[in-house]
C-alpha cells in the first residue's frame, strides 16, 4: 500500500485476493474442462462400439445367408475399403485360434486377448476393451463377438477421431486457460483494489493522525457497505479521542492558569508570615488562610476531575430511584439562610413528587450549583424562582430565574466553559467551573441545560432531563 | 487507646502521629506493610489506619492477611484513590472504613473513634449534655440552663452533630455529610449561615459562648470563649 510503513507486495491484501480468485476460477475452469472431456470422449467411444457391433452384426447376417467363405472374403475387402490402417477384421474358433483375417501387416502387435475370449463364452455377450499399441498415437477399440454358434469375430478400428479431438482439446485447453488466468487476475486485482480503498483510506488518515493532524476525517462514501461503515467508526472514534484530547489541552491550560493563583496566595501567605510574623495569632491566621486555600484548590481540582471523567463517560454514575422534588426542596432549604441573609426571596414551586432516576449526589450539585450561582448574581431584596415540572413522557424541566444581573450577549455562549467568568463576575468569589459542572451533570442524564438573559434584568437557567 | 499507623509518606505519618498524641492515643507506626503487619500480629490495637500504596506488602493484602489471622482489629484505609470502585474493593477487603487524601485530620479524628465505638459496642445515648446544654433524642427537647430552646429539624440535627462530637472540630464537608447527606463542600458558605443561626438560638444571652469557629477547620462545641 502507498502509505506509510510500506507492507511487502506479497503481503498485501489485494495480492491474496487475487491470488485466491485466480486459482478459484482456474479451478473451476479445470473441472468444467474435464467434465466436457469426460462427455465427449464417452460419446465418441459410443460411436465407435456401435460401429464395431454393426459390423460384427453384418457378418453374422452374411454367415447365415451365404456360408463362411463370404464372410472370409467381404472381410478381406470391407477392412480394405476402411482402409487397411483404420480397421481390421480376424475370425476366430471358439478355442481363439485365428483362421482367417483381413490385412494384417499394420496389426501384427494386436493378438487375440484369452481374457477377452473366455469372458465372451461365458456372458456370451460382445466384449470391447481398448488398446494401446507402442510408438503408436492412436488407441486401438476391439469388439470380440460371435458371428455363429461357433465363430467369432474380431473387429478393431483406430480411434484416430478420438485421439485428434483430444489433441485439438488440449490445445483449445491451454490458450482458452492461459487467458482465462491472466483475465481472472486481472479482475481480482481489480475488484480487491477497489474494495480495499476504503480501508487505503483510513490508512492514509491514521497515518496523517499520528504526524498530529487530529482534526483529519475518512472520507465516507454513501454506499453504506462494510468500508464505509469502518469509516464511520473509524470518524467517530476520532472525535471521542479530539474531545479527550482537546479536554485534556484545555485542562492542563486551566491547570496552569487557575490553579496557580490559589498556589500563589497560600505560598505567599506563607512567606509573609515567616519573614514578618511575630504574634501567634498572625501564625494561626496564616494557618487557616492556607487551609482556606487549600480546600478551596482541593474543591476545583475534585471538580475538574468530575467534570473530566463524566465528559469522557469514565464518570461512573452511581443511579438510584429518586424523588427529585424532595431532593429540589432540600437544596432550597440548603441555600434558605443565605438568601435570607441576602433579602433574596426563593420561591419554589414543586409538585409533590417526582420521580427521577440518576445519581443523587450528581444532582445534588447540579441544583445548588444553579442556586448557588442565581444568589451570587443577584442583588439584595431579588428575586428567585424555581420551578420543577414533569411531562407524560418522563422528561423533566428544572428552571432557575432570577431577577439578577444577567449575563451579555457576548458571555452567554460560553459561560458554561470551564473557568469561563464574565468580567462582572471577576469580583465574586468562586471556581469558574459551577454551570460546566452543571452541564456536564445534565448532559450525562441525558439532558441539558440552556441560558436565556437579559442584561440588568435576570437570567434563567433551564435543565430538561430525560430528553 | 493504642493506634497501629501504616503509612509510608514520613510527613503524613507524622501529622498523624502528632495529631493523635494529642487526642491522647499511643501511636505505632510502621513505614511498609511488612513491618506493619509484624506489628499487628505482635501488639494489640484498637484501631489501624493503613495506607494502601506501601512498599513491599500492599494495604489491601495487608488487611487480607490480618483478617486471615483472625485479627479483628477496626481498621481504616487511607488512600489517593477515591472512584467508587476503589472504595467498595477497599471495603470487601476486611477494612472498616476508607478515607481518601487529602483529607482534614478533624475527619480521620472523628472517624477512628466512631469505629473504636462501634467496635466496643457503647450503646447510643439518648440524652447529650454538654456544660449546661442539653438535648433529649427521644422527645427531641432542647435546653440551656433549664430553658427550652426551640429548633428547627434541620437546626436540631446540625446541634445533634456538634454534641456528639463535643470538644472535637468538625469540618464543613462532615457536617455537610452527616446533617445534609451531601458529600461535597458547595463551596458557598451555606454551613456557616446554618450555624450561624444556631449560634444565636444557643448562645445568645449567655455568657459562656458553647459553638465555636475554628478559622479555615470548621466548627466545635467547648467551654470557654
Amino acid at each position: 500500500m502507498s502509505s506509510g510503513k510500506a507492507i511487502r507486495f506479497r503481503n498485501t491484501l489485494a495480492f491474496r485476493l487475487t491470488l485466491w480468485y485466480a486459482a478459484i476460477f482456474a479451478l473451476s475452469s479445470i473441472l468444467a474442462f474435464f467434465f466436457f472431456y469426460v462427455l465427449v470422449t464417452s460419446v465418441i467411444r459410443e460411436q465407435t462400439d456401435r460401429e464395431l457391433l454393426d459390423r460384427a452384426a453384418k457378418f453374422s447376417t452374411l454367415l447365415s445367408v451365404e456360408g463362411i467363405d463370404a464372410v472370409k472374403s467381404v472381410a478381406v475387402v470391407e477392412s480394405r475399403a476402411g482402409g487397411v490402417k483404420k480397421t481390421f477384421i480376424r475370425l476366430l474358433y471358439l478355442n481363439g485360434r485365428v483362421f482367417s483375417s483381413s490385412n494384417m501387416s499394420y496389426w501384427r502387435n494386436i493378438g487375440v486377448d484369452r481374457e477377452a475370449i473366455r469372458q465372451l463364452l461365458k456372458d456370451s455377450t460382445p466384449v470391447f476393451a481398448t488398446v494401446s499399441i507402442p510408438e503408436r498415437r492412436h488407441k486401438v477399440r476391439i469388439c470380440y463377438g460371435f458371428i455363429g454358434t461357433d465363430i467369432i469375430v474380431q473387429v478393431g478400428q483406430s480411434m484416430e477421431l478420438s485421439g485428434s479431438f483430444i489433441e485439438a482439446f488440449r490445445k483449445i485447453f491451454v490458450a482458452t486457460m492461459a487467458f482465462l488466468l491472466l483475465l481472472a487476475a486481472a479482475i481480482g486485482w481489480f475488484m480487491a483494489r477497489r474494495a480495499l480503498s476504503g480501508v487505503e483510506a483510513v490508512t492514509k488518515t491514521a497515518h496523517l493522525i499520528s504526524q498530529d493532524a487530529l482534526e483529519q476525517r475518512v472520507p465516507v462514501k454513501p454506499h453504506g457497505d462494510e468500508i464505509d461503515q469502518l469509516a464511520t467508526t473509524f470518524n467517530s472514534m476520532l472525535d471521542r479521542i479530539e474531545t479527550l484530547i482537546t479536554g485534556m489541552k484545555e485542562m492542563s491550560d486551566n491547570i496552569a492558569h487557575d490553579l496557580k493563583s490559589p498556589i500563589t496566595r497560600i505560598r505567599g501567605i506563607a512567606e509573609i508570615t515567616i519573614t514578618t510574623g511575630t504574634s501567634l495569632p498572625e501564625y494561626e491566621s496564616m494557618a487557616a488562610s492556607i487551609i482556606e486555600e487549600s480546600d478551596r484548590l482541593l474543591g476545583m481540582i475534585n471538580t475538574m476531575l468530575v467534570i473530566s471523567r463524566m465528559e469522557a463517560g469514565l464518570g461512573e454514575l452511581n443511579k438510584q430511584e429518586m424523588n427529585l422534588s424532595l431532593i429540589t426542596r432540600e437544596a432550597c432549604e440548603l441555600f434558605h439562610p443565605i438568601a435570607e441573609d441576602k433579602k433574596i426571596d426563593v420561591n419554589c414551586d414543586l409538585p409533590p413528587s417526582l420521580a427521577f432516576t440518576g445519581d443523587v449526589g450528581k444532582i445534588q450539585r447540579m441544583i445548588s450549583n444553579l442556586l448557588d450561582n442565581a444568589i451570587k448574581y443577584t442583588p439584595g431584596g431579588g428575586r428567585i424562582a424555581l420551578s420543577l415540572t414533569g411531562n407524560k413522557k418522563g422528561g423533566i424541566t428544572l428552571s432557575v430565574k432570577d431577577s439578577g444581573i444577567g449575563i451579555a450577549q457576548k458571555d452567554l455562549p460560553h459561560i458554561f466553559e470551564r473557568f469561563y467568568r464574565c468580567d462582572q463576575s471577576r469580583s465574586e468569589e468562586g471556581t469558574g467551573l459551577g454551570l460546566s459542572l452543571a452541564r456536564t451533570i445534565a448532559r450525562a442524564h441525558g439532558g441539558d441545560i440552556t441560558a436565556e438573559s437579559t442584561e440588568g434584568e435576570g437570567s434563567t437557567f433551564t435543565v430538561t432531563l430525560n430528553l | 487507646m493504642r493506634l497501629l499507623l501504616v503509612e509510608d509518606d514520613i510527613k503524613i505519618a507524622s501529622f498523624i502521629e502528632k495529631g493523635f498524641k494529642a487526642a491522647g492515643y499511643a501511636v505505632d507506626r510502621a513505614e511498609d506493610g511488612e513491618r506493619g503487619l509484624d506489628l499487628a500480629l505482635a501488639e494489640p490495637y484498637d484501631v489501624a489506619i493503613i495506607d494502601i500504596m506501601l512498599p513491599k506488602v500492599d494495604g489491601l493484602s495487608l488487611i487480607r492477611k490480618l483478617r486471615s489471622e483472625r485479627i479483628a482489629t477496626p481498621v481504616i484505609i487511607l488512600s489517593a484513590k477515591d472512584s467508587v470502585d476503589d472504595r467498595i474493593r477497599g471495603l470487601e477487603t476486611g477494612s472498616d472504613d476508607y478515607l481518601t487524601k487529602p483529607f482534614a485530620f478533624s475527619e480521620l479524628l472523628a472517624r477512628v473513634q466512631a469505629l473504636i465505638r462501634r467496635s466496643s459496642g457503647i450503646t447510643e445515648p439518648t440524652r447529650l449534655t454538654f456544660s449546661t446544654l442539653s438535648m433529649d433524642l427521644i422527645t427531641r427537647e432542647v435546653a440551656r440552663e433549664g430553658k427550652g430552646i426551640d429548633l428547627q429539624p434541620l437546626e436540631f440535627s446540625l446541634l445533634e452533630y456538634l454534641m456528639r462530637n463535643a470538644g472535637r472540630v468538625v469540618s464543613k464537608t462532615m457536617i455537610m455529610e452527616h446533617v445534609w447527606d451531601y458529600n461535597f463542600d458547595p463551596m458557598t458558605n451555606v454551613v456557616e449561615a446554618r450555624v450561624s443561626r444556631l449560634r444565636d438560638k444557643v448562645d445568645k444571652g449567655f455568657s459562656e459562648k458553647l459553638i465555636h469557629t475554628v478559622r479555615g477547620v470548621g466548627y466545635v462545641i467547648r467551654k470557654g470563649n
